[in-house]
């Protein structure tokens, strides 16, 4: 008896060990570019080219203070936010309502939106951006934050209403139709009702929003130039024709990468279905 | 679709409060601009002399396929796609099975390995260049550590297009993991079970049971994907701009270049609509033999 438990639990014990070597391996894959990149914009740029690559160095916080004052990048920073939380914004606000009526109400012309929001999934961005490009080009609007905002509008709101749907549908109609019964309207059983059970789906629509499109680069490239420039835009101002500063880039990509990090970290079982655009549940 | 509700009159005013709003921004920023694409596509149009335009009928289009830019664009894009989606479907498989076993931490590990995916693309193709550095880089140095010959990356014609595979497989493989820990998760513990007790081992479960049960999944994850690398954009661009010369020009890359240094706004106009019919095309199809059209209806 006492053998056989002995061995079981060696058994178990080698199964621990042979899990945890395998998962070690995947996440030194996995995270090592992140933790070289944060490793590295800590380093003065000659650790930072030194072979072997030193993993022991004295830590300087000289490229984040480099970042921030010389080349305006704490301007493209807040433009990402602004535009991006706006966008988010008017997105959900446009977008919920809709999402909402779709699920629950028949009406005709239901089918062709389905199909717009669908082709924003499917067509490539930049189906998108040559119109654009030369429609902002008549109406003076590259390099501004508006512009920007309208197209991620666009991309947010098909998202929006894609996501929402879904989270829609998993709430029970049952509930809304008893509060009809008792005399509410429509609206007020959307508002008062139906809103506070979707809230999670809700925030977890608007940080997904806000990861997609604070990671954006091919609209952020092309509509602006300088006053608008966004944060992943910026990153390229660290990369000189021969002569990259590699503390510098590394230290502003820190500064995009967090925030995303964050909040997956946080918060990615609320995230999944947004992530996998609703595959899973 | 039994959720849905009949309409009253009172209902038939909240749905149009609530949908006309959300009609009339995706008219003005997702259907005209698509139309106005169209419409640009049939022209001589110039980016620099927009005045000048011209209607030319089919003539763009015409350029593009009898151009062989064009088709070895297309031929990059395939090879980029087939080759990047072939590991990401195998890595996220493998990593989806080993980190879904009983373990303690396996929560935080399920957080982990997803990283990659929402870590902004321009700075991990920035961080993969530093690594690939052939002078002082970690990759090189580790190869050359270990007696290894050196992998030049991004920095030799030859392996280019690998490296950006690469940076690509890194990024987006946790998208797959994650879909195919769901489908996982969902198994019928049931028929795992009944294989158990037939005796079969691990291999024999997942060919023979839990494979064929996650299908479904499997299929919507990669077409989604797939659906994804057509539109690969921003590593590319930010590492070769589709050089050298035009060894990593996908379609994407072309058109943009088509755009911004031809300046041939017609033109690349015609070759973004190429591509919109190619993944509509392609996704009609698999919807047809897929469940995927179906999918979200239960």
């Amino acid at each position: 008896m006492k053998k056989d438990l002995l061995r079981a639990r060696g058994r178990r014990v080698l199964r621990y060990v042979l899990i945890y070597g395998v998962v070690a391996v995947i996440l030194v894959y996995s995270l090592f570019p992140i933790l070289w990149m944060i490793l590295t914009s800590f380093k003065n740029q000659v650790d930072a080219l030194s072979l072997p690559p030193k993993l022991l160095f004295q830590p300087t916080i000289k490229n984040y203070v480099d970042v921030f004052t010389s080349i305006g990048f704490g301007r493209y920073y807040v433009n990402s936010l602004v535009v991006v939380i706006l966008s988010v914004g008017i997105s959900l606000l446009v977008g919920v309502p809709a999402a909402y009526a779709l699920t629950r109400y028949d009406f005709r012309g239901k089918s062709q939106i389905s199909l717009w929001i669908l082709s924003v999934r499917i067509a490539p961005p930049i189906a998108f951006l040559i119109p654009f490009y030369v429609m902002y080009q008549r109406l003076d609007l590259l390099d501004t934050r508006l512009g920007l905002i309208v197209i991620y509008v666009a991309i947010n709101l098909t998202m929006v209403i894609w996501l929402m749907k879904g989270f829609f549908e998993d709430i029970p109609p049952d509930i809304e139709e008893s509060a009809l019964v008792e005399g509410c309207s429509p609206f007020q059983v959307f508002w008062w009702v139906t809103l506070p059970v979707a809230m999670t789906g809700i925030a977890a629509t608007a940080i997904l929003g806000f990861i997609f499109t604070w990671n954006e680069l091919m609209f952020a490239i092309v509509l602006t130039s300088n006053h608008a420039k966004t944060a992943p835009a910026g990153i390229y101002n660290f990369i000189g024709y021969n002569d990259i500063r590699w503390g510098q880039l590394t230290a502003a990509s820190s500064i995009v990468v967090v925030p995303p990090l964050i909040f997956i970290i946080t918060m990615r079982k609320n995230l999944l279905r947004g992530l996998t655009f609703g595959a899973v549940k | 679709m039994d959720r849905v509700i009949p309409l009253s009159r009172s209902r038939r005013q909240i749905v149009f409060a609530f949908v006309v709003p959300c009609v009339v921004v995706l008219l003005f920023i997702v259907v005209f601009p698509l139309g106005y694409n169209l419409w640009m596509s049939l022209h001589n149009w110039n980016l620099v002399y927009p005045k000048q335009t011209r209607f030319i009928g089919l003539q763009n289009y015409l350029k593009i396929v009898t151009n062989g830019v064009f088709w070895y664009s297309l031929l990059n894009t395939f090879y980029y796609g087939f080759f990047a989606l072939l590991i990401e479907f195998a890595f996220g498989m493998l990593i989806a099975l080993v980190i879904n076993l009983d373990f303690p931490g396996k929560a935080i590990v399920q957080t982990l390995v997803i990283l990659p995916m929402v870590a902004t693309p321009v700075a991990v193709s920035y961080v993969w260049r530093i690594m690939y550095n052939p002078d002082f880089g970690i990759i090189n140095w580790v190869l050359k550590s270990l007696h290894l010959p050196a992998w030049n990356g991004i920095f030799a014609a030859n392996t280019t297009m690998w490296s950006l595979i690469f940076i690509d497989v890194w990024q987006w493989t946790p998208f797959l993991t994650m879909i195919f820990s769901a489908a996982l998760l969902s198994l019928p513990r049931e028929a795992l079970e009944a294989a158990d007790v037939d005796g079969a081992n691990a291999v024999q479960k997942f060919i023979h049971v839990t494979f064929p049960l996650m299908k479904t999944v499997v299929v919507i994850g990669v077409v989604l994907r797939g659906i994804d690398l057509f539109k690969t954009f921003d590593i590319i661009y930010s590492l070769t701009g589709g050089g050298p010369g035009r060894l990593t020009e996908t379609l994407n890359i072309h058109t943009y270049n088509m755009l911004f240094t031809n300046l041939d706004a017609g033109r690349a106009a015609a070759l973004s609509i190429i591509a919109v019919i190619i993944a509509s095309i392609t996704l009609l199809q698999l919807a047809r033999t897929t469940a995927l059209g179906g999918g979200r209806r239960k």
